[in-house]
């Protein structure tokens, strides 16, 4: 490792953030009496950062295109409700997951390409875009088809899917957790994320676009293409995302997400994804997501009062754009 | 085979029934720099447009190596091997120099995945073809602009170029950075590389240029060698105006100086600085960059704390902090980049010229009084001659050299008695450099003490009644009148 | 052209994005049961069937679904137009402007439960200046309005879950309280309620520190938490919740780390969402009011004040648990809680 190299990496986002986390575990471990490294709280950790990891990688792979997807917890909603409704009124109760897997997926495509088409031919702010089809998709949830809540009709494949899980733990007061299956699909997404981002074309150009869309356009790539694509993947991505979430909640709310994108973002952009396109790594967005996800697990360890919460992630937000604004201005020189 | 590797005939494009481009022609040797050159606006960028492809023509022939082309797309031009270097020079700030050189041969070749090794080799390739050597893995945007520059100029050989098109390539360069780049720019050409270098700059025309075809308004006025041509016949086919130097001649100097100033020094930056300005006079401050010249103009306008030596203003020492202070006392800057430090394009003309002097122009409950500050820019329209009928349209919409006017009259709009211009008419075409000029030897026989800053000899020469030159942090030379030559420059900076 | 067309649809569908999602109360509307049948036997005394609309917190959510169909079967049954309309999220401002246009289009009676009591104040005033009758439920403190109807009185559901969780017990141990949110006032107001009772009548049991968490009204955060309070409390016995995601999503967390039978957990929840772990024991009991029920019990009491009718305390309105109703000023409390165990679970179809 020369010097060079070391230089390098201090530099990156990612590599400052995974001290955080480090840090901040330490911290709490001392704090919590020795409470967070227990297995039992650590597979508890592991198992809420799945459907927010998996989120952020949602979020990380739009940001490096330099967009912003507003609309991915109202995709995930709409496509979950959507199919697990279509499951009950279908009488498929003890059908197998697949099924309302394969259905929110779809939906979730189609309702990404809305976003795609209209975010690539009309070059619209894709802000404002999805702002407004999350507005939409929420609507035609709650008022076209007037989806419900399912609770206790959740189809009984969707609850066994859910409580399967990978390894029980026992801690040293005896007590069993058991590390939930959906953390294989949580790790499944980050490795894609990482491939297509680092290992395609496909997601260099997403870095390319990101960092200048004329240029983009100008070495060749159709940026229009590539554009409406990732939004369609997003959208896939997202109806699955959001059966993960039902069958690990075990119960279908249709509001449930809502909102949600104002965590995810706010993590993402800590974790070196720049609000202004083009930079963005797994790795880094992986430990931003484990530093919100140990903090808002460990306020009742440590004895914090839950408001606190909230100011947390207004600092976070605020740390992270402001790092990101500091790195476009380096960038831009 | 002709002699030429491309041939534009009697050209014709236009836009909604407005013609842009007009029976141009002209034609481009292999081996050779052909500079296209023109004031803004002229069509320049339209023609290039047509050339890589990107705009259809809609009348005339383009023969490229004896081929006639009926119409092609940049991918086509590519494969022909044209490329264009725009003048933003179309690279991925945010991902590392290996990637901004393989990039576009990778979507060329059409592979969809990455092969990283494969992208070094290419990275590499591109480099050794100007034997130029920089660190794969640095970020683009951190690099200088003359670096992204060569790594745009070897991501484009990548293609086996056979005509490279240059856009204004000179604009954010120093002197010596475009030095470096003619360099590169003849070692292209001798290797049989045709260039077409788009340029307004009379002297960088005349030093690396074969062929020239100066365009106006569209139609091209003169296309052939460069050597047929004195720099006025230049000047003249790009304005359309006998243009003449007026050297500046003070007319009435002060006695009494209006700032003086005394062993000033900047750690690392100039040291033991003194000189006088006396109203009336025009003085140059010059030098190579790095000279300490521009840490000289920020330090008198409180941008830079100077630790040692003093500043005498109208008989008074003086401590200046800030550039609110600054302005207080009476001394306007105007910054060399006007664009993205003295104007704000989206803001009404008459809000631009106003913007320093909001005060004057506000009652006394701080609320601004509209009509004076439409009457107060009107007053500077007509005193500078700004182009546009209408003061409330947005500093946007003005050429550059009536920009540049806009920043001046937000400086003299509050009574000033020291101006400093840092580079006054860089990025201006002749035509506006020759009003702006003007408009500042006006000023000075007004009663102004002025400072311009420049690595523009020519420049320095045409406007400055007393010249300082610096070298290393130091003045190394200082000449008045008759002695003011660029020749006479050249030899202390040297 | 073509671009532009397309411009227009765009343009034409964000309006409709706005609409659909602002304002998705309108289409969110029922308008229940057209009048068409023979009008029913208690309107008549001469004057119209009565224009009544019900506003409930938030539309689509399984509570409140189960409202909407008793409103509708009543009004089925009696021949009387309900509008049921209410806002699509938890909100007290979407859901006072419903009721002022409501108020405006000139109804009889007005019946809701309020997000935010203070909120409505000032639109129930203007509604009774306008002699609409106006009658709230899950808010007893309310001023402007003609009746509150409630189904239990508040001390009532927080002494009764918690004489449920302290016979689950055996009387002592430390526990825990569980809100959906600190902000909801009558949860908050229970789980007061609950821990009076415990201070009174068991003094053997324990409130630990932390005394309350919220969980967002979310299953899986409410399983976090229960896992969290277990590990930071080994010796927490008991999690008393007053929202209906507190028990199951705590049930889940107590199976699942092996303590069923050492950690007992009882919330507000709706009765096949918990059925598996009452009949695997991992729950004893959970609480219940039948809202639908109290709904009915508004339209009836609703239609009895237009009639003209005068209520007083022990007053039958009509539904099982309100047969003899206590008023105290303008509340009127019934006896509307029940516990759902084993034996009871399946009877209500929710």
């Amino acid at each position: 490792m020369n010097n060079a190299m070391i230089k390098r990496t201090t530099k990156r986002t990612e590599y400052w953030i995974f001290l955080v986390l480090i840090i901040m575990c330490v911290a709490i471990q001392i704090a919590s009496g020795g409470q967070l490294l227990e297995s039992s709280t650590v597979v508890t950790i592991l198992r809420s950062m799945v459907v927010d990891g998996m989120f952020a990688m949602v979020c990380l792979i739009v940001m490096v295109s330099g967009g912003f997807d507003l609309s991915f917890p109202a995709v995930a909603a709409l496509a979950y409700s959507l199919s697990t409704t279509i499951c009950v009124n279908m009488g498929w109760s003890e059908t197998n997951a697949w099924a309302g897997f394969i259905m929110a997926i779809v939906i979730g495509a189609v309702l990404g390409m809305l976003n795609g088409w209209i975010i690539s031919n009309f070059k619209l702010n894709t802000m404002i875009v999805t702002l407004a089809t999350q507005t939409l998709f929420i609507g035609i949830s709650m008022g076209l088809l007037e989806l419900k809540e399912i609770t206790s009709k959740l189809p009984l494949g969707f609850r066994t899917f859910g409580e399967s899980y990978l390894f029980e733990v026992k801690s040293s007061a005896g007590l069993r957790s058991t590390m939930t299956t959906m953390f294989i699909p949580f790790v499944i997404i980050c490795i894609i994320t990482s491939l297509v981002l680092n290992r395609t074309m496909f997601g260099r150009a997403l870095y390319a676009i990101g960092g200048n869309e004329t240029s983009a356009e100008r070495a060749g790539y159709n940026v229009k293409r590539v554009k409406f694509w990732l939004y369609v993947a997003v959208g896939a991505t997202c109806g699955f995302i959001g059966m993960v979430r039902v069958c690990m909640a075990r119960q279908s709310i249709p509001k449930a997400l809502v909102g949600q994108e104002m965590t995810i973002i706010p993590a993402v952009i800590l974790g070196g994804a720049s609000i202004f396109g083009g930079e963005g790594t797994v790795f880094g967005t992986i430990c931003a997501v484990g530093i919100i996800t140990v903090v808002s697990n460990s306020m009742l360890l440590i004895g914090i009062d839950s408001y606190w919460q909230d100011f947390f992630n207004g600092i976070v937000i605020l740390v992270g754009v402001t790092v990101s604004a500091i790195q476009a201005k380096r960038r831009n020189k | 085979m002709s002699e030429y590797l491309l041939e534009m005939t009697e050209i014709c494009k236009s836009f909604a029934g407005v013609p842009a481009l007009e029976h141009v022609n002209f034609k481009v040797r292999s081996g050779k720099v052909m500079c296209l050159a023109g004031e803004n606006g002229c069509g320049k960028s339209t023609l290039v447009k047509i050339i890589s492809g990107v705009y259809s023509k809609d009348e005339g022939e383009v023969v490229f190596e004896g081929k006639p082309i009926a119409k092609i797309t940049p991918a086509e031009a590519t494969k022909l091997g044209i490329q264009v270097i725009y003048q933003d020079l179309s690279i991925f700030p945010n991902l590392t120099v290996m990637e901004n050189l393989a990039i576009n041969s990778e979507i060329t070749a059409g592979k969809k995945l990455v092969n990283r090794r494969q992208w070094e080799a290419t990275a590499k390739e591109a480099l050794s073809k100007i034997g130029y050597h920089i660190d794969l893995h640095a970020k683009m945007g951190e690099l200088s602009v003359a670096d992204k520059q060569l790594v745009a100029i070897c991501r484009a050989l990548l293609f086996d170029a056979k005509l490279i098109i240059m856009d204004e390539p000179t604009t954010a360069l120093t002197k010596k950075e475009v030095d470096a780049l003619f360099k590169t720019v003849c070692q292209l050409r001798d290797s049989g590389i045709a260039i077409m270098f788009i340029s307004h700059k009379t002297e960088e025309i005349f030093e690396i240029s074969d062929d020239v075809c100066i365009m106006r308004n569209g139609k091209n006025v003169y296309a052939g060698p460069t050597s047929e041509l004195t720099p006025k016949d230049f000047t003249y086919y790009m304005t359309g105006r006998e243009l003449t130097d007026d050297h500046f001649v003070a007319k009435n100097i002060s006695k009494e100086p209006v700032l003086k100033v005394e062993h000033l020094s900047l750690k690392n930056k100039f040291e033991d600085v003194s000189f006088e300005l006396r109203k009336g006079e025009i003085l140059g401050i010059t030098g190579l960059l790095g000279s300490g010249r521009t840490e000289l103009a920020l330090s008198l306008f409180g941008l830079e704390r100077p630790k040692k030596g003093t500043i005498t203003l109208n008989g008074k020492q003086v401590k200046i902090t800030s550039p609110i202070m600054a302005q207080k006392l009476k001394i306007g800057y105007v910054p060399e980049d006007r664009l993205t430090e003295g104007l704000c394009l989206q803001q009404s003309i008459a809000d631009n010229i106003t913007l320093s002097s909001l005060k004057r122009l506000s009652n006394s409950f701080g609320l601004l009084k509209h009509q004076d500050i439409i009457d107060d820019a009107s007053i500077w329209k007509e005193k500078f001659s700004i182009a546009t009928n209408d003061v409330n349209k947005f500093a946007s919409t003005l050429s550059g050299g009536n920009q540049q006017k806009i920043v001046l009259s937000k400086w003299l709009s509050n009574d000033l008695d020291v101006l400093i211009l840092n580079g006054p008419t860089v990025g201006v075409d002749v035509g506006a450099k020759q009003d702006i000029h003007a408009l500042v030897h006006q000023l000075a026989n007004d009663g102004l003490a002025v400072i311009i800053i420049s690595d523009d000899l020519s420049e320095v020469v045409i406007n400055c009644s007393r010249v300082v030159v610096m070298k290393e942090g130091k003045i190394v030379g200082e000449m008045t009148g008759d002695k003011i030559s660029e020749d006479n420059i050249l030899e202390i900076i040297r | 052209m073509r671009k532009k067309l397309l411009s227009v649809v765009l343009s034409i569908s964000m309006v409709a994005a706005l609409l659909t999602g602002c304002g998705s109360s309108n289409s969110a509307t029922k308008e229940t049961t057209k009048s068409s049948e023979a009008t029913a036997s208690d309107t008549s005394t001469g004057k119209d069937a009565p224009k009544i609309a019900f506003v409930p917190k938030v539309m689509g959510q399984a509570w409140w679904d189960h409202v909407q169909e008793n409103v509708e079967a009543w009004g089925q049954e009696n021949g009387i137009e309900v509008i049921y309309k209410g806002p699509t999220e938890v909100d007290a401002a979407a859901q006072v402007q419903i009721m002022t246009d409501l108020v405006n289009q000139g109804i009889d009676v007005l019946l809701f439960s309020p997000n935010d009591p203070d909120a409505c104040e000032a639109i129930c005033k203007e509604a009774i200046d306008k002699g609409i009758i106006v009658i709230s439920t899950e808010a007893s403190g309310m001023e402007n309005v003609t009746y509150d109807v409630e189904a239990f009185d508040e001390a009532g559901l927080g002494g009764f879950l918690m004489d449920q969780l302290a016979a689950q017990m055996g009387e002592e141990g430390k526990y825990i309280t569980m809100v959906g949110s600190m902000t909801m006032e009558s949860q908050n107001n229970w789980a007061d309620a609950a821990v009076e009772r415990q201070k009174a009548a068991y003094p053997k049991m324990e409130l630990v520190p932390d005394a309350r968490v919220a969980d967002d009204s979310d299953a899986e955060k409410a399983y976090e938490l229960t896992k969290e309070l277990i590990q930071k409390y080994p010796d927490l016995k008991g999690i008393l919740g007053t929202g209906s995601f507190d028990a199951p999503g705590a049930a889940r967390a107590i199976q699942e780390l092996g303590l069923t039978g050492k950690v007992y957990a009882i919330s507000v929840a709706m009765p096949l969402e918990v059925k598996d772990y009452l009949l695997d024991g991992t729950l004893g009991s959970v609480a219940l009011w039948d809202a639908g029920v109290t709904a009915k019990v508004m339209l009836n009491l609703g239609v009895k004040l237009f009639n003209g009718e005068e209520i007083a305390s022990g007053a039958n309105l009509g539904e099982i648990g309100y047969d003899k109703v206590d008023i105290q000023g303008k509340v009127i409390v019934g006896q509307g809680q029940i516990a759902i165990t084993t034996e009871n679970v399946d009877d209500f179809g929710f």
